[in-house]
């Protein structure tokens, strides 16, 4: 059978280039490999089925309608249109259960009753149909009482097979969507309790061939076309009145009625009786008002049939039966409830947790479809903020995610710049202490005459302090009551902090008092005291979860929730632990032998940079001056500062301190005694990274650096540490530095300024090598280095 | 080796293992002689899943090499997941 | 529901869907269901030469279950949220 309605034995439109193909018959068995195999896998199939996946051939035929196929000869006529959903849905019921109810106890019975006036019949035209069916509603709806007595009315026949054999079980597929449990697990028990469940009104025996598909029952319809001359005369009220019955049978089989308890359907069962009776006798009523129209019709060709008349009206049976193969399978409410459920699955009480992502989704990216996403991720929240107007849901979720603000390439950009920013208005705020003597200047690049010519780098070995206590540590024993956290420990504590944040986020959605306390200890942060250079597996499991970009991603959703005490002790936490980060500890290019980083590194480092940086940033302006002084402490006495130069977070981090400590300096508001503290501080730190200063530019550093603000960290390294320093340090740092500060002097003039780009690039040298400059009152153009002019 | 226990983590399920691998790369062994890696972007309780930068493998008996595949984005359909599994680096 | 409600947000979009039976086939997104049933628009078959059957076939529904992959434009999908709804997803049934 074809699916699509054309004959598949014909040739595809496409082929015919060669004639010798015309032949070919394409085997349309092969569309289906593999298919059959895999679905008796399906966990839909026995809802979709209603039985064993190995009781399905792949020939379906929907309407058992195999012995007329040969009848189908007939260009296919267009099937009868019934009352459109609308008309239904306005005549249905509004209660549920009274829908439910006469759906399937009662309203589906009229369609059965159409059914069958159509057979005796042949034509009801559709003002017909839809006349019968008004009246059916309004029958139902006055709920009169009819004497069972009524039954056995004329014009009744045996139900075609569909209804009594096929169509049943599989007909209402609950692929719908009915819940697991209304499926009918048991139907043979069912039609059991079914027929005990007859009314005493019935007085005939059932005749036990109504029940069962009846092979002969399409040529009795046949049969039953041509006898037609008066309908009332053909079947006795004996055969016809159990069936009405027989068909409340079948239907009680319905998913839905299946798993009711009996007494209910006992109700349901004399409620349908007593809706059949009314119905019995509408239609009733409406065959004698449309005596006329059939006799009109049907009358002639019974009394003299002559061989074309009688092909015209086998013809004729056919179309009818064509219709009818389909036409009764489901009636207008069947459909209409079919749309409600459909409808009732996608439309939920709850998007938020429904619809989720969908919903939030139209609010994130509003003209997603057809434009390229790229293109308006960065003027999300802008261009979002209008439609979120119409959309609390997204909204709160956008409130407290902080998701993807900006855009994700812009934020990254955002966190450089701020970095850039704060160390220029550290540099500028510095300018404006007394000034460096002349002589300071003079002396800054005073050796440059005689020293000029490029030296090879010096190989210093630089080991982390991490890498030194493994060494010492290989002798010592481990620590008692030390956790080891193995990798999916770690994933199953994430995830867990992610959860909680989630829960957290829902939780301020609806008040603003929101108990953070489980987020806090799902952090594990006081779990387990660990600093730099312990193993792996027995570090601090939020400094572990630190190494997960998943984690750098809800960095900021979660520091939203944490008080300023909480985000100190995290931060001198990680100050303590650089050395354990992935992105510190695998970051150095001192320990890779070709001086490359993986490119797995550098991906976490990118996202380090987009995160982290951004976040240190922003906690360290609500941290004190001493508290500052203290995680510079911590983190030059837990870790080799030297090496923690050597990365790229780690230079940053260092930048983000000791900028933020000049520019609390420069505010004059300190004591004494916090600013010895904090020299003595400035000082260790400087004795550890002193003679390695210039290892801080990685290794072709000068192919690297494309004068962008994302390689311009050093020079801002550079420029915070020597403001922070008396002469002699500034005298060192540029010693140790002067051969990087002239390859960028060279390349400068290297680029020609044939074109825009080039001009560009060369100024951005420039600016990036005059905020190191600019703090010893010097200044670069691209001819030489002078004293910059007040 | 003690193994982390919250006291407020209930017993872990299956699905959990799934969980934990969010955003991480995962290999996905499937019917049909096929493996596919990739990062897990989404997943639900039928085991479909989302995957980005993903790699297919089709093992052929014929062929020492699996065929591969590319993909940037892929919704997989849960039926024809057979195990799921990190990626041990 | 998570990828029913996934999918909603690819309609329109072009998808590439791999059957179980090899066949892959190309097209705009026009509707999806709950059970993820798939209907598309303007269909090109990837591997005609194999499955010639769909030369004539401009839209068609695709039953669910036979789907193995649907390939689409990782420029739809945001990754992020995704992530958060499959947890939020995870979460309600571990509710139940």
């Amino acid at each position: 059978m074809s699916f699509f309605g054309f004959d598949p034995t014909g040739p595809p439109n496409s082929r015919g280039k060669n004639g010798g193909e015309d032949n070919e018959v394409y085997d349309f068995e092969n569309t289906y490999d593999g298919l059959g195999e895999i679905e008796e896998d399906d966990a839909f199939n026995d809802e979709t089925f209603n039985t064993n996946v190995n009781e399905i051939k792949k020939d379906y035929d929907f309407g058992q309608g195999s012995n007329t196929k040969q009848q189908y000869q007939q260009a296919s006529i267009p099937a009868p249109t019934s009352i459109s959903y609308a008309q239904a849905a306005v005549s249905g019921p509004v209660n549920d259960d009274e829908f439910m109810q006469d759906l399937w106890g009662s309203s589906n019975t009229p369609s059965l009753q159409q059914e069958d006036s159509k057979q005796e019949r042949k034509i009801l035209s559709l003002e017909e149909i839809e006349a019968q069916l008004t009246a059916i509603d309004q029958g139902q709806q006055q709920q009169q009482q009819f004497p069972p007595q009524l039954y056995g009315i004329p014009g009744m026949i045996p139900p075609p097979p569909q209804f009594g054999g096929y169509m049943m079980p599989g007909f209402m597929p609950p692929q719908y969507g009915f819940p697991a449990g209304m499926i009918p697990q048991q139907i043979p028990i069912q039609q059991q309790q079914q027929q005990n469940n007859q009314p005493p009104q019935q007085e005939q025996p059932l005749p036990q061939e109504q029940v069962q598909p009846q092979p002969e029952i399409k040529q009795e319809a046949e049969e039953s076309v041509l006898v037609e001359v008066n309908p009332a005369s053909i079947v006795s009220p004996k055969q016809t009145a159990p069936k009405p019955v027989t068909h409340k049978v079948d239907l009680s089989n319905f998913p839905v009625l299946g798993s009711k308890e009996a007494v209910q359907q006992q109700q349901l069962h004399q409620h349908q009786l007593q809706l059949q009776a009314q119905l019995n006798e509408q239609q009733q009523q409406q065959q004698q008002q449309q005596h006329s129209h059939h006799h009109h019709h049907h009358r002639q060709p019974s009394v003299e049939l002559t061989p074309e008349q009688q092909e015209k009206a086998a013809r004729r049976q056919e179309k009818v039966s064509r219709i009818m193969k389909y036409s009764g399978i489901m009636n207008p409410k069947d459909k209409d409830f079919v749309t409600r459920f459909q409808l009732s699955q996608i439309v939920t009480d709850d998007p938020y947790n429904e619809d989720f992502y969908a919903q939030v989704f139209k609010v994130i990216h509003p003209k997603v479809n057809g434009v390229p996403p790229s293109s308006n991720q960065s003027g999300s929240v802008a261009s979002g903020g209008e439609s979120q107007q119409n959309n609390s849901i997204a909204q709160a979720y956008l409130d407290h995610s902080g998701h993807r603000l900006g855009g994700r390439y812009k934020r990254a950009d955002v966190a450089l710049q701020r970095m850039q920013q704060q160390v220029q208005k550290a540099v500028t705020v510095a300018k404006e202490r007394p000034k460096l003597t002349q002589f300071a200047k003079e002396g800054a690049l005073g050796k440059i005459s005689f020293s000029s010519g490029k030296k090879p780098r010096q190989q210093l070995e630089i080991i982390s302090k991490a890498a030194e206590r493994q060494k010492e540590q290989n002798e010592t024993k481990k620590k008692e009551g030390t956790k080891r956290y193995s990798k999916k420990d770690i994933l199953s504590i994430l995830e867990n902090i992610i959860s909680e944040l989630m829960n957290v986020e829902s939780e301020s959605r609806t008040s603003t008092e929101v108990d953070t306390t489980k987020l806090w200890e799902s952090l594990k942060v006081l779990k387990q005291p660990s600093s730099s250079g312990d193993e792996e597996s027995e570090v601090n499991p939020f400094i572990q979860c630190l190494n997960y970009n998943k984690m750098l991603k809800i960095l900021s959703r979660l520091f939203k929730f944490l008080t300023r005490e909480q985000i100190l002790t995290i931060t001198t936490l990680i100050m303590s632990n650089l050395e354990n980060l992935s992105v510190i500890k695998y970051g150095s290019y001192t320990t890779y032998s070709d001086n490359k980083i993986p490119e797995k590194i550098n991906k976490l480092v990118e996202a380090y940079s987009l995160t982290f940086t951004k976040i240190l940033m922003n906690s360290v302006l609500d941290f004190k001056f001493n508290e500052i002084s203290g995680l510079l402490y911590i983190l030059n006495g837990h870790n080799n500062s030297a090496f923690i130069s050597t990365t790229k977070i780690g230079l940053s981090i260092l930048t983000t301190l000791l900028s933020r400590a000049e520019l609390i300096i420069g505010e004059g508001q300190i004591s004494a005694t916090d600013l010895s503290e904090w020299s003595s501080c400035y000082d260790e730190l400087f004795t550890s990274l002193e003679s390695r200063i210039a290892a801080i530019f990685p290794p072709n550093f000068d192919k690297i650096d494309d004068g962008s603000s994302k390689e311009n960290y050093i020079w801002q390294f550079l420029a915070t540490l020597s403001l922070g320093g008396k002469l002699s340090h500034q005298r060192i740092i540029v010693d140790e530095v002067r051969d990087e500060i002239f390859s960028v002097m060279n390349r400068v003039k290297s680029i020609d300024n044939s074109d825009l780009q080039n001009l560009y690039k060369k100024q951005n040298l420039l600016n990036n090598l005059n905020m190191y400059l600019v703090v010893m009152g010097l200044v670069a153009d691209e001819n030489e280095i002078k004293e910059l002019q007040q | 080796m003690s193994t982390v226990q919250t006291s407020h983590q209930q017993a872990e399920e299956p699905l959990d293992l799934i969980r934990y691998q969010l955003d991480e790369y995962i290999i996905v062994k499937l019917r049909g002689s096929r493996e596919i890696k990739g990062k897990l972007q989404g997943f639900d309780s039928h085991c479909n899943m989302v995957l980005s930068d993903a790699l297919e493998y089709i093992y052929n008996e014929n062929d020492d090499e699996p065929m591969t595949k590319k993909s940037e984005m892929v919704f997989v359909r849960g039926d024809s997941v057979i195990l799921i599994s990190p990626i041990i680096e | 529901m998570l990828f029913f409600s996934f999918f909603k947000t690819l309609v329109d979009q072009e998808v590439t869907v791999e059957l179980k039976n090899d066949m892959e086939i190309k097209g705009t997104l026009k509707s999806v269901d709950q059970f993820l049933n798939l209907k598309l628009d303007n269909i090109t078959c990837l591997n005609s030469a194999q499955y010639p059957y769909l030369n004539a076939v401009k839209n068609l529904f695709i039953r669910g279950s036979t789907v193995r992959y649907v390939h689409m434009n990782p420029n739809s999908v945001d990754c992020t949220l995704l992530q958060d709804a499959s947890r939020r997803e995870a979460m309600v049934q571990a509710g139940k």
